[in-house]
Formats: structure tokens, sequence, C-alpha cells
């Protein structure tokens, strides 16, 4: 703190000056200069990192990205899907009543609907490897530094936002590479509202079902939102609770280089065998789970059973946002793992495949109820594992109480944002 | 020959050219998807057809993704026609940007084309042609510029 006082600067920022100053003196006594030569990459960085340009260009290239995940993967997921429907129609012809249910629609029509989402997210993890290998991501950090530096946020901060693209947990452990405390605790603070690939499949049924052609543009918009609401919430946490200066944040920009096909294949099979190993397990015992309790007591309807008593009660709480119970309850269970609230809807609506669960739920809701309950879904607790992560990295069971409410407050105000301005609009 | 005035006019004229052309009909796409974006599916110009195939589909973001394209070609214009080898990124990054979406459009297609061979309800009535996007073909007016940027590095030094 004294030597920032008598440098007028941080310490860091001053030595790195006289560095630079040091080399340019001597280079500048030593090497005579011809015509530097314009590099290619010397020419993408006139366009990526342009004062005006940059941003435009970023939102471009993500929106090609989800247009990408999000249509060209479309008849893969009905090839998928077509496939465990055929699974769960033969498993009725199982004698026992309760076995047969349990495989057709627990396994099959609840774990089976969340594996079509596989075409998508490994879509999207293809194109944020190209992305990520051809040095593109790295200019995206440094173009938001821009922005945050000036809401005196960390520059740094954007990186695990990147890394939240993939899972927040990595994410938000990656904020350890953030010096100062007060930056870091707002950076892991706002991470779960970036938009991790879990959120991926519930996006997209809600936005295939009421949105048409405008789905792409549904989902992308839930990936700016994140972004936007995690930067204004870092900046109000930094007027307020985390009051400071951000430290400066002094980066190397890689060279550009043309993706390899095979290395972003296993970049994107890296990310998306993650998504494999939890449907084998958490996804597994959770369709297991919401099957048992959406079934019994055996016989009644599922109105009566255990989800539906869990769900109505919780619902009162979320009718100005639209919910009813259905809903309530698939978020409830969203807090295992957020694709699990996918597979919910499916078990709770007994329907098999996407189509069918579109038309259930274009039956029982409104666009705005839909777009609300994507952006729900984006801002509260992304799952269980970030609130331990939480615990791990803050080593405060006060700030993870604390963003565990900040979550849930956001994403109801939100909701409440939401709703009303679609029903002014009349989208109702 | 390294990049001077007179190769710089050439590469302005035809940065303008193709700029224009991406910013057209990205305005083009928002007019005739207005409609479908604000709910009442009336477009504000009547669609654009050739051969009973729409040229322009209604794609309010998807034209907005074009004219930035556009924006791209159009800003590196007036340092190009001065012969300063920095225009020359804004058609190197302004071609790359098309080609990008020319992939993206063009594997959408493939993608459709398999849901069709597999006959899948909701594409029980596609056709390769309602596919074919001014991203598409406009990329193929780029392509010459793409080809340059890339290659000539003469022009670099």
């Amino acid at each position: 703190m004294k030597a920032k006082e008598v440098l007028g600067d941080d310490p860091e920022i001053v030595l790195a000056d006289k560095r630079y100053d040091l080399v340019s003196n001597i280079l500048a006594t030593s090497l005579v200069k011809g015509a530097k030569k314009w590099t290619i990459t010397d020419m993408l960085d006139k366009v990526f990192i342009h004062k005006f340009l940059g941003i435009p260009v970023f939102i471009a290239l993500f929106w090609a990205m989800f247009r990408f995940a999000y249509d060209a993967s479309a008849p893969f997921m009905e090839i998928i899907g077509f496939f465990f429907e055929s699974l769960a129609e033969a498993s009725a012809g199982i004698p026992n009543e309760v076995l047969a249910s349990l495989i057709g629609d627990g396994i099959f029509g609840g774990l089976g609907f969340i594996l079509t989402f596989i075409p998508p997210i490994f879509f999207l993890f293809f194109g944020i490897a190209i992305l990520e290998d051809s040095g593109y991501l790295a200019r995206a950090a440094f173009i938001m530094d821009r922005i945050m530096f000036k809401l005196g946020l960390h520059g740094r901060s954007f990186i695990p936002m990147l890394l939240g693209f993939g899972c927040n947990i990595p994410a938000m452990m990656a904020t350890r590479s953030i010096e100062g405390e007060k930056d870091r605790l707002i950076t892991l603070l706002v991470n779960p509202f970036i938009s991790c690939g879990a959120r991926l499949p519930v996006y997209i049924l809600i936005a295939g079902a009421f949105f048409g052609s405008m789905a792409t543009t549904a989902i992308w918009s839930m990936y700016f939102l994140g972004i936007v609401v995690a930067i204004l919430l870092a900046l109000l946490l930094r007027k307020t609770l985390l009051k400071g200066e951000p430290a400066p944040f002094i980066m190397e920009l890689p060279l550009y280089k043309a993706p390899t096909f095979y290395g972003s294949v296993i970049h994107m099979w890296e990310r998306g065998v993650q998504f494999l190993k939890k449907a084998g397990t958490y996804l597994l015992a959770g369709a297991i789970m919401l099957w048992f309790l959406s079934t019994f007591p055996w016989g009644a309807e599922v109105e009566l059973s255990y989800t539906g008593q869990i769900g109505q009660a919780l619902a009162p709480l979320f009718a100005p946002l639209g919910f009813d119970w259905r809903i309530v309850a698939s978020l409830v269970f969203a807090l295992l793992a957020k694709e699990i609230a996918v597979e919910a809807l499916g078990i709770i609506y007994a329907v098999e495949g996407e189509t069918a669960i579109a038309g259930a739920l274009v039956a029982s809701y409104n666009p705005v109820i839909g777009f609300t309950l994507m952006a729900f879904t984006l801002l509260y607790i992304p799952c269980v594992a970030t609130i331990g992560t939480m615990k791990k990295e803050s080593g405060s069971w006060k700030w993870t109480i604390f963003q565990l409410v900040l979550t849930l407050v956001v994403a109801y105000v939100v909701g409440l944002v939401i709703t009303g301005i679609g029903t002014a609009l009349g989208y109702a | 020959m390294g990049f001077n005035k007179n190769v710089g006019t050439e590469i302005a004229v035809y940065s303008f050219v193709i700029g224009i052309l991406y910013a057209i009909f990205g305005i083009l796409e928002i007019l005739v998807g207005w409609g479908d974006l604000i709910g009442t599916g009336v477009s504000l110009i009547p669609p654009l057809e050739l051969v009973g195939v729409n040229v322009v589909p209604p794609d309010v973001f998807g034209g907005i993704m074009l004219i930035i394209i556009g924006a791209v070609y159009l800003t590196g214009v007036k340092q190009q026609a001065k012969g300063e080898r920095e225009g020359l990124s804004f058609l190197l990054v302004g071609s790359l940007l098309a080609a990008i979406f020319f992939g993206v459009y063009l594997v959408i297609m493939l993608a459709n084309g398999v849901g069709y061979v597999f006959q899948f309800e909701d594409w029980l009535e596609w056709i390769w042609l309602d596919d074919l996007r001014p991203g598409i073909w406009l990329f193929l007016m780029a392509l010459p510029g793409t080809y340059l940027a890339f290659t000539k590095k003469k022009w670099r030094e």
C-alpha cells in the first residue's frame, strides 16, 4: 500500500513500465528498423479487438456457434429420441407393472430423454473448442476486460466466466488465479450466473416448444443475459459490500492458429464426456428417484404423488411467475443437476420424446412463462456441487449462503421483470 | 507487387460492394422477419420470392449478423482506398466471418437433409432451396476477396 502511494500506481505496473522503457531506450540506439511485416495475427487483431467492431464481432461469432449447436443437431436429436421411444414402448411388454413403469417411464422416458441432448451439447463444446484453439477466446477476454475495467471490475474475472460456459465448478476453482481477495470473491459470487452446459437441454426444450424459428436467438439470449447479470451484479458488489479498486490485468495474447478438426474433437470430447459420466451416475439416480416420487403412492395420479405434493406445497411462492406445481417440482429436483429439470418434466407429463413434451408444455403455458422459466433456470444456483465448491473456495458459510440467496432473489426478480414486460407487450 | 493505392482502390471498391450487399440483405432479413419477432406474423415488406422460393428468410437476428459482416467490410474501405495495408485487415476478417456463416448454414442444410432422408415429421416438406440463404450465396461473391486476403503475402510486407 505504501509503495503504491509513493509510486502513484501499482508497483507491478510501474516495474513493467520501467522495464519496457529500458528495453525501448536500448533498442532505439542499437536497432535500425525496417518496415514491420504485417502478420495474419496483426491483421486479425486489428478487427477482433477493434474499439467499435470487437463486441459486435464477438456477438456474431457466439450467435453462429449457437446456431450451429441448435439447428445442426436437431435431426440427430430426433434419431436418439426415436431410439429411446422405441425402447420405452418395448418395455411396456414387461409383465411386472412396477418394473415396466420403472424401465419405460423412469429410465427410458426420463434418462433416455435427457440423452437426446447429447448432440447439441457436443456441438456447442465443439464450437467453443474451435474458438479456444484458434486463439480467439483470449481476445474475447481482452475486449470484455476493456468494458469490465471501465466498470471497476477485474479483467481476469472474465476468464473464469468463459470457463463457466462449460461447467461452473472448474470455473470457480479457476478464480484462484485472481490475486485480490475482493476481486476473487466477486468473481466467485457471480460465476454461477454464467450459463453452463447443463442448462442447455432446458433451453433447447423450452425454446423449441415456444419460439419456433426464433429458438436459437432465445437460447443465445440466455447466455447473453447471464453475462450481463454477472457483470451488473459484480458492479453492484464492488460499489457496496466489496468496495475497492480492481487490480490491473496484464495478459499476453497468443498467436492465432488454424484449429485442427482432430484437436477440436479431442477438446469437445474432454468436456462432453463429463455429461456422459453424469448421465451414467447422477442423472440415472435422479431419474429413478424422480420416477419413484412421481409414481408412488402406487396408482395415484401424478398430482397426488410425492412429487406433486412437493410441487404444490411450493407453487404459491412461484405463482407470480406463472409457474405451476409441475414447473416448481422440476426446478426443485434440478438443484441436483440442471438437466434433471428436463427429466422431471418428461416424467411428470408421462410422455416420451421431445415433440410430445414440447406439445404438453405449449398446451399448459404461454411463451412468457417459457422465457421466464429459461431465465429462472439460468439464474438460480446451478447445482448442489456449486454450493460445495463455493464453501471450499470462499472458506466461508456466510458467503456461501449469501450466494445461494443472491441467485434465488436475482432469478425471482428477473423472472418478475420478464413476466411484467412480456404481459405488457401482449405475449402472455 | 506490394499493396499500393492502385491495388487499394480496386480492393476498396470490391469491399464496398460486398459490404453493401451484406448490409442490404441483412436489412431485408430484418424487415421480412420483423412480424415474427413481435408476434404479428406480418412482415414489413412482402416476401421476396424467386421461382417460388423465399430468397430472404424471415430472420431478424440472422439479418443483424449479416449487417455486422457488412460493417466489417465497409470499415476498411477508406484505408484500402488510401493504399494503407491495415485496411486489408477488414477484408480478411469480413471474409473470415462470411466463411464461418457460410460453413454454419451449409452444415445446417446438410443436417436438415439427414432429417429429410429419415423422414422425420419436421422435415417431411423440407427442400434444400429453403436453406439457400443470403449467408450462403453472398459468400460465393466474397470468395475472391477471401482468396486474395489470405494468399497475397506481398501485400502484407
